[in-house]
């Protein structure tokens, strides 16, 4: 009984980072049909440059909404500099940029912060409790906290803000959007800066459990991938679901099973997930509006 | 007509650059008249490895000067060429074709063990001595290993073992080539000694909790938890490892014993224990002749980088060389004199990692240069382990 709530707990703390990520992927896919590679590497930004900001004396309070407005700007640069020139690009070609970007990030972190990992201070004093027999880490609970505000926050955003349906409206028809007077390019700008920040505050939220390196990004954006993929790839609900579930799907396979398969059975998951229900887990199958 | 002009000039450059090489080479050759000896390195100057070879060209730069400043050594000039192989394969087998056209008498490579094995076949076919930095898998004649292999490096954890009469081991390893190289030398050791691993645990390196693998181990009640892996995988094992509750030392690989995994681990560093060169804790040694070897290394090294610190990977260099310079002190000059000086003559050889002794093992020095240490006031602690 110890064991399953340990892997349950275990399972939920890794499944909420993976869902941080995935947020910020659905984010920019709904908004701009883009699949966004350099989602981790966003992450990865905000957590080094939390870590430089505290390094410099400043507190943690001031350090990760900084490095969260940094990151904004740098997605926000990204979109001009590398998305907007070639915009009405293919999805891949598209897609294959941002590949480039992403690489381009990790070397130029690289060459910044150095191989050796950072560790980045937790919000509140991090004494581990007991949950029913497990342990957790309270750093974990206040992951779990910013995930719930996302949903709302997200949520109210995107359905009943004027700026949060202009944004819809880009991705589902552009050239009508246009046409209602919505400027689609300052749009895609817009969303890849939201992004940004949503990928800083998940690399600052997770950066005290896992320590932040220049290569932290692959792995946690390839989960984050994964969880929009079994959400369904538009909702934030369902991403944050499928977060979730991967992260369960890890801990008890690996602890019912063999932590050698781990990977294997979550990425075997994910493959039945798409013969069954290539739509998603957590979304209904919809038509387009003719 | 244009293109015949274009063909007249470029046959012309080539013929230019060729007379360039032809006069390199005769420059070359002459030098070597003149009682100049080359020893060469190869190194990862450039490209993903380069972090590990950066502090490598740093101890190339410190060794010349101070053989610079030593001036002739019986009576010749010794110089180190150093190659960048930019963390390629092929481009360090084609810096060995070179070095060895260039009459280097030994050659000192590569940053990694794929490109040391890529080199290790030109070295025996052409009988020059080559002493590689990284472990290899297999020797031969005329290789010698400047690196640990992993029975070494797994000693001194069997011998703290013993002393605290710890039978019962919980092992967790990273599921990279790194990883996976320390169990079955540890085990091969153990056996022997009543030694027994209780549970096995494997993780994805870039995995950033293993909270569940270190559960499975508690069930097993081991005595001590040894983990094999780098950072920064390595610090969140010890970060898992700490909130479980765990009551047991824990014992980490040399991968660990760099400052990056201090900064992971300062906030709670209770019962952490590294395994690393003798290097990090050179100041806390007992007087003896590896003190003085590493404390002018380290010193020497730290006045010419701006008090930066060499590690294990620039003393495979160091040793390397050294052996060599000892070589040609003792008046062996050419490649087939220094092989059979290493083979019968040379006897130990005190290097910065530890003892050498190339009659009885080619490859790797003794484990006498490396040692457990724990973590206090996030800097290491010297333990002794019994072998003082």
């Amino acid at each position: 009984m110890d064991l399953f709530m340990q892997y349950l707990i275990t399972g939920l703390t890794i499944g909420s980072v993976y869902a941080l990520l995935a947020v910020g992927f659905v984010t920019i896919y709904n908004v701009t049909g883009v699949l966004n590679l350099a989602q981790g590497e966003f992450a990865m930004l905000g957590a080094l440059i939390s870590v430089t900001f505290v390094q410099a004396g400043l507190s943690i309070y001031i350090s990760i909404p900084l490095a969260i407005v940094c990151t904004a700007l740098i997605g926000f640069l990204v979109e001009r500099l590398a998305i907007n020139p070639v915009k009405g690009a293919k999805p891949g070609i598209l897609i294959v940029i941002t590949l480039g970007v992403s690489i381009f990030l990790k070397g130029v972190a690289l060459l910044i912060w150095g191989t050796a990992p950072k560790s980045l201070p937790p919000l509140f004093e991090n004494k581990p409790v007991q949950i029913l027999g497990a342990v957790v880490n309270t750093q974990s609970l206040w992951i779990f906290l910013i995930l719930a505000i996302h949903l709302v926050a997200l949520y109210w955003f995107f359905d009943k803000t004027f700026l949060g349906s202009a944004l819809r409206a880009s991705e589902r028809n552009a050239h009508a959007a246009t046409l209602m007077g919505i400027n689609v390019k300052n749009m895609s700008a817009i969303a890849f800066s939201i992004a940004a920040a949503l990928g800083a505050l998940a690399g600052a939220m997770i950066a005290p459990l896992t320590d932040a390196t220049y290569d932290m990004g692959f792995f946690i954006g390839i989960k984050g991938f994964v969880a929009m993929v079994f959400g369904g790839m538009h909702s934030i609900q369902g991403a944050v679901a499928g977060g979730l579930l991967l992260g369960m799907i890890e801990a008890f396979s690996g602890g019912y099973v063999s932590t050698y398969y781990t990977d294997a059975i979550a990425f075997g998951f994910l493959l039945f997930v798409l013969f069954i229900r290539p739509q998603g887990l957590f979304t209904k199958a919809e038509g387009t509006h003719v | 007509m244009k293109n015949i002009f274009k063909l007249g000039v470029f046959i012309l450059l080539l013929l230019v650059l060729g007379a360039c090489n032809l006069e390199e080479n005769q420059g070359s050759g002459n030098d070597s008249e003149n009682d100049e000896i080359k020893i060469g390195v190869i190194l990862a100057e450039t490209g993903p490895a380069s972090t590990l070879g950066e502090a490598q060209v740093n101890t190339v730069k410190l060794l010349q000067k101070e053989i610079d400043a030593r001036g002739e050594v019986d009576g010749k000039k010794i110089k180190l060429v150093k190659h960048d192989y930019e963390t390629d394969d092929t481009k360090a087998v084609i810096a060995m074709d070179k070095l060895i056209s260039d009459g280097a008498v030994a050659v000192i490579g590569a940053t990694q063990s794929g490109a040391s094995m890529a080199i290790l076949p030109k070295a025996m076919e052409q009988k020059v001595p080559l002493f590689t930095l990284a472990p290899i898998s297999t020797g031969g004649e005329y290789i010698y290993g400047m690196a640990h292999t992993p029975e070494v490096i797994a000693m001194p954890i069997i011998e703290y073992l013993k002393e605290n009469g710890m039978t019962k081991v919980g092992w967790i390893n990273a599921s990279d080539g790194f990883g996976v190289t320390g169990l079955p030398a540890f085990e091969k050791l153990a056996k022997d000694k009543g030694i027994e691993v209780v549970a096995h645990e494997e993780f994805d390196a870039s995995a950033t909790d293993m909270t569940i693998q270190l559960s499975k181990i508690k069930t097993k009640n081991p005595e001590v938890v040894i983990v094999w892996s780098r950072t920064p995988a390595a610090g969140i094992v010890a970060r898992n490892f700490q909130s479980l509750g765990f009551d047991i030392p824990m014992i980490q690989s040399t991968a660990a014993a760099n400052k990056g995994f201090i900064e992971q681990v300062k906030e709670n560093s209770k019962n952490i224990h590294v395994l690393g060169s003798k290097m990090n804790v050179v100041e806390q040694l007992p007087d003896s002749d590896m003190k003085t070897r590493l404390s002018h290394f380290k010193e020497s090294y730290a006045k010419m980088f701006e008090g930066k610190e060499p590690d294990l990977f620039a003393a495979h260099v160091y040793d390397g060389v050294q052996v060599v310079l000892q070589a040609i002190e003792e008046g062996h000059h050419s490649r087939e004199e220094i092989q059979t000086y290493l083979q019968a003559g040379m006897g130990d050889f005190l290097g910065a990692t530890g003892t050498f002794n190339f009659t009885n093992d080619q490859m790797t020095p003794d484990y006498d240069g490396i040692t457990i240490m724990a973590i206090e006031d996030g800097d290491w602690k010297y333990i002794s382990n019994g072998m003082e």
